[in-house]
């Protein structure tokens, strides 16, 4: 439960409409009980009811994820990388470096269009393969491989100056 | 630039993310050894999905929701359902069976859903612990307040009378509570530290210690019983106190918890 409350609280960013949407699964879930196949797994189903309850009460902007050029931010993302002051090496980073989340990570993830952000969460997060993740965002394998492409080359834009800051990206010793 | 036909692009993701068969992942993998910018491309990427998976590992929901949620299930399980019966049959005395019924389904399921994997009961109490101290679980009221404290579990309906001890004689300080939920039943739970900063945690519910398993160690002061339990460093003194149960919980050497509980615990 745990799971799909933080889901949907990173999805409508209020802790109401998250429970709301949780309190709402349980009940669709239990109302279409019959329609789980067992054998399949129930956190993919269950988030894919979360998902459709969000799209169709919650969902403010649908078009928003169109927004974004793949051109430019591939471009952006390599020149970053190709800029001889990102001469880097990228640290993992341990559960004990930091004990809370941070606003500035919040505020990148919530800058993500909604379908990106979903993929990334979805995948990354709660680590979905792409065919559980596509069948809760009801969409091709495809999107949401594209989908996911797109969304960490966002957040490592947003994140490398935070991530830099606060020494999780650590330049090398010349 | 890397959109170049000789550098990898989507590869570079199938390979984070451990969908390339083994050929093509030995083939990808030593370009990405070879080349600089592919390199420096995975290594971004696999920070990114890193940082993200850790920053964002699941928090608890709030308290009331999966009360919330098994109170809304039953209610939907006992509402309206549309059933013909033949002529003369008193819809009356089916309906409060069928309610039951529905609502008995409506929490199988959700102990299906909500329990995939039964813990002990003692488990459970060691891994809320844990997680207070990973902070996963946070305290819904910080006080210092004893009174305060008591007066936030009677607002908060727990099925006894809230008592919270002061241990200050002992050099523990009150740090706050919440109201945990325990295999089903809603529990008092309160924080302390200690002289050295050390967490202790006094769990209260309604029930008994014939319930927990086996494997303690009993321990006995002033006639009273207590039973004690150790499940990956975490160390449980439960005793009865009339209807409730009482445990103690820390991290800090055994004999300490013990010492506390007999402490704290009312003799016979």
């Amino acid at each position: 439960m745990d799971a799909l409350y933080n889901q949907a609280l990173r999805l409508t960013r209020h802790s109401e409409d998250a429970s709301d949407i949780v309190q709402e699964t349980y009940l669709r879930a239990y109302r279409t009980f019959a329609n789980f196949k067992e054998g399949t797994n129930c956190k993919a189903w269950l988030f894919t009811i979360l998902y459709s309850i969000f799209v169709n009460k919650y969902r403010r902007d649908q078009r928003e994820a169109n927004t974004v050029s793949i051109e430019e931010l591939e471009q952006t993302f390599h020149r970053t990388l190709a800029d001889p002051d990102w001469q880097t090496n990228f640290v993992a980073p341990t559960r004990s470096e930091f004990d809370s989340q941070e606003p500035e990570v919040n505020h990148a993830l919530a800058k993500l269009p909604e379908d990106f952000r979903s993929a990334v969460l979805l995948v990354d997060v709660q680590g979905f393969t792409y065919e559980e993740a596509a069948a809760a965002l009801e969409c091709p394998v495809g999107t949401l491989r594209s989908r996911l492409f797109r969304a960490r080359r966002m957040l490592f834009l947003e994140l490398r100056d935070y991530a830099r800051k606060i020494g999780f990206i650590r330049t090398p010793p010349i | 630039m890397p959109t170049s036909p000789k550098h990898f692009k989507d590869e570079i993701q199938d390979l984070l993310d451990n969908r390339l068969d083994a050929r093509t992942r030995a083939e990808v993998e030593r370009h990405v050894e070879a080349c600089t910018e592919c390199r420096r491309e995975f290594e971004a990427l696999r920070w990114t999905k890193s940082f993200v998976a850790k920053q964002f590992a699941a928090k608890a929901a709030p308290s009331e929701l999966r009360e919330n949620i098994l109170r809304a299930l039953e209610t939907d399980a006992g509402g309206a359902r549309t059933i013909t019966l033949r002529p003369g049959f008193q819809m009356r005395k089916l309906k409060p069976i069928m309610t039951w019924a529905a609502a008995l389904v409506a929490l199988g399921i959700l102990a299906l859903i909500l329990i995939p994997k039964q813990r002990s009961l003692t488990h459970v109490v060691a891994r809320d612990f844990r997680s207070y101290q990973s902070e996963k679980l946070t305290l819904e009221l910080n006080t210092p307040d004893a009174k305060k404290m008591e007066a936030f579990f009677a607002r908060h309906g727990l099925p006894f009378t809230p008592h919270v001890y002061d241990l200050s004689a002992k050099d523990y300080r009150l740090v706050g509570g919440r109201v945990q939920y325990l295999q089903g039943r809603r529990t008092e739970w309160v924080v302390y530290g200690g002289p050295n900063n050390e967490a202790l945690v006094c769990q209260m519910y309604v029930g008994n210690v014939s319930e927990l398993p086996i494997g303690s160690v009993e321990r006995e002061h002033r006639g009273k019983k207590f039973r004690m339990y150790q499940v990956k460093g975490v160390t449980m003194v439960f005793w009865q106190d009339r209807k409730v149960v009482c445990v103690l919980i820390s991290d800090m050497p055994a004999e300490n918890v013990v010492q506390l509980a007999f402490a704290k615990a009312p003799p016979l």
